[in-house]
């Protein structure tokens, strides 16, 4: 399965990985991170999985196009989540005690890898999902 | 690189940006409100009736020029009305006519702290940098120079270098700073003008010990004397009492406080130090003190149960208020009236030793001699008028402020059922002119209800009036007017603040008996037994907050004795750091309590009758003009407005936006107690006026000056185009630290009970609804949000409840905010028994109600229950939204029960706007707008916009992949 991948495939199998390092601590952390307020922040966490599973997908479905998806995904992740941390970093920003909780520098810094994984998609569609270019699709 | 790789990563890239666009276009359409408030938008165009300075056509632009220098002027006017001249020894102030250069120490007279920052208008000026040529904000040199007096530039300008106050400490300069270059720079023989700040704020009470003289300011005052001044000032700046035993010590000849004066105020203080105004007209002090400047604050009963107390058992946070009723003067008067009257367990007390200067008091720059003649009650309006005279035996034109004070019979039946009373209470006041050497008349009439107490154990508990000698009086301040009272009683002994004999001048004071007042038989329970403000239904006025009261939760052995007069000594109180979270307690902590009735009416089965109706005649917002809140008609508007519609006005984001079926605008709601925070929609489009804060405000003990500043805020709101702030603040400045004390009004509940009143009324005539905050026990930052706060009833209905009362019924306001904190356990916002008790029956409250702004919490800010219990309003709705919570759990629950609160919130909210300078400017072509604004439509034009480059770029990539190889394959 792995053999004759091109970079293309190591660089979204590399954002797959923190990825999925990302959903973990999601799962387990959301609520601390994004304060008692928001009720469905594993939400996100879910997406992370699904670019991950359409990552794995791929790795047996070559298509040339891959790296496309992850890049929807990743940031349709980073969305819910920014959307769900803007509370908690913008009272985190002020310096300001919130009831609900939350913690603006882990909110700040999970963005901040979500992005990263987005990026490296991108960077990834420049380059070969094979080193020879044999595709599905 | 080949083609196709190119317009893959293209295909990634667009893809990238398309998505973080649609991302930033969902947030920032989620924090829609601020955007607008950033940008301006929420101004409405329609708050255009109702201006002084409006043209016969209704338009300001032409007056916007004349309304900012009135307001300039204004803050003027406030400072020279409200400052507070504490001492004046042998007429140091005000400055001689050759005293026009002064030497300005304190390094923030470098950095006045204008106001708190908690709430209101930004500086002015491209460069806001106060002795910026391009800055508004007028410095104290400034201030000096503009009077004609100058300053030692060099020092002052040393002085900016130095960091500023903080609300750890006031951050003066050390001995270091003076070198001999700057000492040599200094001339001994002008005026040593001393500037020392004391600083306070939302969010973080200061430390303890912050209102001592610090060890950088007694080195100050010592250098000073030591380079030989010969006339040393001290200005007091910022709104918390400082402790001031030092003044002798450093030989300080005067002191003025003058609080937080805005950014255009300080030229008040000067022409005050000054004497004369920019007219050239001879000005004096005429404000007293609006609370006690104690020798020792830390030492106050209630501070000792203030900051930061944890349960056992439990990491939530409670505040317990033992002191009862004795907070600020009515403690320091009280016990020493008990000291006079040698009551038994008084204790060690020496007043002299415990204040420095008195609630009330203040000095001017000529004298007066205050007689009261008479004292009558009118039965047929409740009130009591008392009269007399005041002459000026100085040789300056002045102001004085009489303040009648009243003491109520203080029976062995209070003392049997601790029914606290204080010696002396404010009861009413007036502010008159008198020219040297004349004598005026004055007369101050004054509501027989602000002499009731607060009877709890009694049957249901509630006010009550007894027989016995009520004594009037007036006087400089609560000390003196006290004095009066026990003079005319008889007594002897008396000391003034100074500790120097006292002798009760003739015809200073006046008793009535309870019989002369109306009081019938020895207790009158029946005079305030129903609410005197509901005339629709008889609304038994009683105990309501029974626990709110630490006992009623409290193991036994934790339970607490409040501070009483008939034991000062045992009970005095001692900081309560043990109260366990016991079971009864962990389960009042829960606020998530409501669920859908089940036999109640089902939201699924009420469209098209309940709500989404379709009228025959439409109803639209203009139509309701001058419709009775009561009438039907509202409930039929309402009706109209679909389950998305109805969320629509309880989500605040700086703003309510409008609902375009039924033609009603959006409508801006601001900050803040310190002037209003947007800018003016005409003219240069500068910032709002920053006045100067609320405690100057009332400390000018005068009405006209108190309503003046509501409708200087009316004004300033037509031009800005608001509708609603959420000011002003109505909590007690319990304690010397407390932080907000810039953003409300005084110590006691019946001087702020009138000062907010008339500011809320002139502000409402002008079609300003003011949201007064907050309601209430949130007279500590620290823990505020959570906090569980116990008080007992006698001292939430005469001292914490009394300025909300005063706001909403004497001033008609519409407006009002809860607190964050908790009443005993329950949320302010979760409280029913406030909002549709209190509020609504007993005061007869028609307006809106809104929330401190948190945000949905499944423990706490429990979004049903905030709007079962009464809450219209959801301030600053962010991320996590209140209003989607309410639809969500609507639709889930299929709860129509809550649909009919949500819809009984916006009549209310609705009724509001109408009587808001919006309902002034609507009409039936009034286009509710409702549309986009352009950033919105700007982000919908980028997101399209890169979508169109991705399809664009995935397109080149399948053609020049799949669709070109095919081709050449072929």
């Amino acid at each position: 399965m792995l053999k004759n991948k091109g970079i293309g495939y190591w660089m979204c199998t590399a954002a797959a990985v923190i990825a999925l390092a990302l959903a973990v601590v999601l799962f387990l952390f959301w609520k601390d991170m994004m304060g008692t307020s928001i009720n469905d922040g594993y939400i996100v966490a879910i997406v992370l999985l699904v670019a991950v599973a359409v990552h794995v997908g791929f790795s047996f479905i070559s298509v040339r196009f891959a790296a496309v998806p992850a890049v929807a995904l990743y940031m349709t992740a980073f969305c819910l989540l920014l959307l769900r941390i803007a509370d908690a970093v913008t009272y985190g920003l002020q310096d300001k005690g919130n009831i609900s909780g939350g913690n603006a520098t882990a909110c700040i810094t999970v963005a901040v890898f979500v992005l990263i994984c987005a990026l490296i998609s991108v960077i990834a569609c420049f380059f070969s999902q094979r080193k020879e270019e044999k595709y599905l699709i | 690189m080949k083609t196709n790789k190119l317009w893959l990563g293209l295909t990634g890239i667009m893809t990238f940006f398309l998505t973080l666009m649609i991302s930033v276009t969902f947030l920032a359409n989620n924090y829609a409100g601020y955007i607008n408030d950033f940008l301006g938008l929420n101004a409405s165009s329609l708050a255009l009736k109702g201006s002084q300075y409006a043209d016969e056509n209704g338009n300001l632009a032409a007056g916007y020029a004349q309304m900012l220098k009135d307001s300039y002027d204004f803050c003027i006017q406030e400072e020279e009305e409200g400052a507070v001249l504490l001492m004046n020894k042998d007429d140091a102030l005000p400055l001689k006519s050759n005293e026009r250069s002064v030497t300005l120490f304190g390094s923030n007279s470098a950095h006045i702290i204008y106001k708190s920052g908690a709430g209101g208008p930004a500086p002015n000026g491209s460069d806001t940098r106060p002795d910026s040529p391009d800055s508004r904000v007028i410095s104290m040199k400034e201030a000096f120079n503009g009077a004609g007096i100058t300053i030692n530039d060099t020092l002052y300008e040393k002085y900016q270098d130095v960091t500023k106050w903080n609300i750890q400490s006031s951050n003066e300069a050390g001995p270091t700073f003076y070198t001999s270059a700057i000492r040599n720079a200094l001339d001994k023989n002008t005026p040593a003008i001393v500037l020392l700040s004391r600083f306070g704020t939302e969010d973080t009470d200061p430390p303890k010990g912050a209102m001592q003289i610090s060890q950088n300011e007694r080195a100050l005052l010592k250098l000073i004397n030591d380079l030989g001044y010969t006339k040393i000032i001290v200005l007091l700046n910022g709104p918390l009492p400082m402790e001031l035993g030092w003044l002798e010590e450093y030989n300080v000849d005067a002191c003025l406080w003058f609080g937080n004066p805005g950014y255009y105020g300080l030229p008040g203080v000067v022409n005050l130090l000054k004497g004369e105004n920019a007219k050239g007209e001879k000005i004096t002090p005429s404000g007293k003190t609006v609370e006690t400047f104690a020798s020792d604050s830390e030492g106050a009963p209630a501070m000792q149960n203030f900051g930061n107390y944890t349960y056992t058992g439990d990491g939530g946070k409670y505040v317990v208020y033992k002191e009862g009723i004795y907070v600020g003067y009515k403690y320091y008067e009280t016990r020493y009236e008990d000291k006079i009257l040698n009551t038994a367990k008084v204790g060690n007390y020496d007043y002299a030793k415990e204040v420095c200067f008195p609630f009330g008091y203040g000095l001017s720059y000529t004298t007066f001699e205050q007689k009261l003649d008479s004292v009558t009650y009118n039965a047929s309006a409740d009130t009591i008028t008392a009269k007399g005279t005041v002459k000026n035996t100085g040789t300056i034109d002045g102001k004085s402020v009489v303040q009648i004070w009243a003491r109520v019979p203080y029976t062995e039946y209070d003392k049997q059922n601790g029914v606290e009373k204080s010696a002396v209470q404010i009861a009413g006041y007036e502010k008159v002119a008198v020219k040297a050497g004349e004598t005026v008349p004055f007369e101050v009439t004054f509501d027989r209800y602000l002499l009731a107490s607060w009877d709890t154990k009694f049957g249901n508990g509630g006010y009550i009036l007894e027989n016995g000698n009520y004594y009037f009086a007036v006087g400089n301040g609560a000390h003196e007017g006290l004095n009066n009272i026990l003079g005319a009683d008889g007594k002897s002994g008396l000391i003034d603040h100074e500790g120097k004999t006292y002798t009760a001048a003739a015809g200073t004071a006046i008793m009535r008996t309870g019989a002369e007042l109306g009081v019938k038989g020895d207790i009158d329970r029946d005079a305030y037994k129903y609410s005197r403000y509901n005339t629709k239904e008889q609304v038994e006025v009683k105990n309501e907050f029974p626990d709110a009261d630490v006992n009623y939760w409290a193991n036994d052995n934790e339970k607490v004795t409040y501070l009483t007069r008939t034991d000062w000594e045992g009970t005095f109180p001692t900081t309560m750091t043990k109260l366990t979270a016991n079971d009864k307690i962990k389960t009042g902590l829960n606020m998530a309590v409501y669920k859908a009735p089940a036999d109640g009416p089902k939201y699924k089965e009420g469209e098209g009758t309940v709500y989404s109706v379709k009228l025959e005649n439409p109803i639209v917002f203009s139509d309701m003009k001058n419709v009775p809140y009561d009438d039907p008609k509202w409930d039929t508007f309402v009706s109209q407005l679909s389950l998305n519609e109805l969320i629509v006005s309880i989500h605040d984001q700086r703003s309510l936006a409008g609902v375009p079926s039924i033609k009603l605008p959006g409508t801006a709601l601001v900050e803040g107690p310190e002037g209003l925070s947007p800018k003016f929609t005409m003219g240069d489009q500068s910032a709002a006026t920053g006045f100067p804060t609320l405690p100057t405000v009332t400390a000018s003990w005068d009405h006209a000056i108190q309503t003046e500043h509501g409708n200087r805020l009316g004004e300033e709101a037509l031009f800005c185009g608001v509708q609603m702030v959420n000011a002003p603040g109505c909590n007690i400045i319990r304690t010397a630290r407390s932080s907000r004390a810039s953003e409300y009004m005084s110590e006691d509940g019946v001087l702020s009970y009138y000062s907010v009143s008339n500011i809320v009324k002139a502000a409402r005539e002008k079609g300003l609804i003011m949201n007064v905050k907050h309601c209430f026990l949130n007279e500590q930052e620290t823990n505020r949000q959570r906090v569980s706060t116990f008080s007992n009833e006698q001292a939430i209905r005469e001292i914490y409840l009394k300025p909300f009362e005063g706001a909403l019924t004497r001033g008609h306001g519409l407006g009002i905010m809860t607190s964050y904190n908790r009443i005993g356990l329950q949320y302010a916002a979760t409280h029913a028994t406030l909002m549709g008790t209190v509020l609504r029956k007993e005061w007869a409250y028609m307006g809106s109600i809104i929330d401190d702004a948190l945000n949905p919490d499944a423990n706490y800010c429990s979004s049903p229950d905030m709007l079962h219990a009464g809450t219209d309003i959801f301030c600053l709705d962010g991320g996590a939204r209140h209003d989607q919570t309410i639809k969500n759990w609507i639709v889930n629950n299929n709860d129509g029960s809550l649909l009919k609160d949500l819809q009984e919130a916006n009549k209310r909210i609705f009724y509001v706007l109408m009587h808001s300078s919006l309902g002034g400017a609507v009409d039936e072509t009034t286009d509710a707008g409702g549309g986009a604004k352009w950033w919105q439509t700007m982000l919908v034009g980028i997101d399209a916009g890169f979508g169109v480059l991705t399809v664009g770029a995935a397109a080149m990539f399948v053609t020049f992949t799949y669709i070109k190889k095919q081709k050449e394959a072929k």
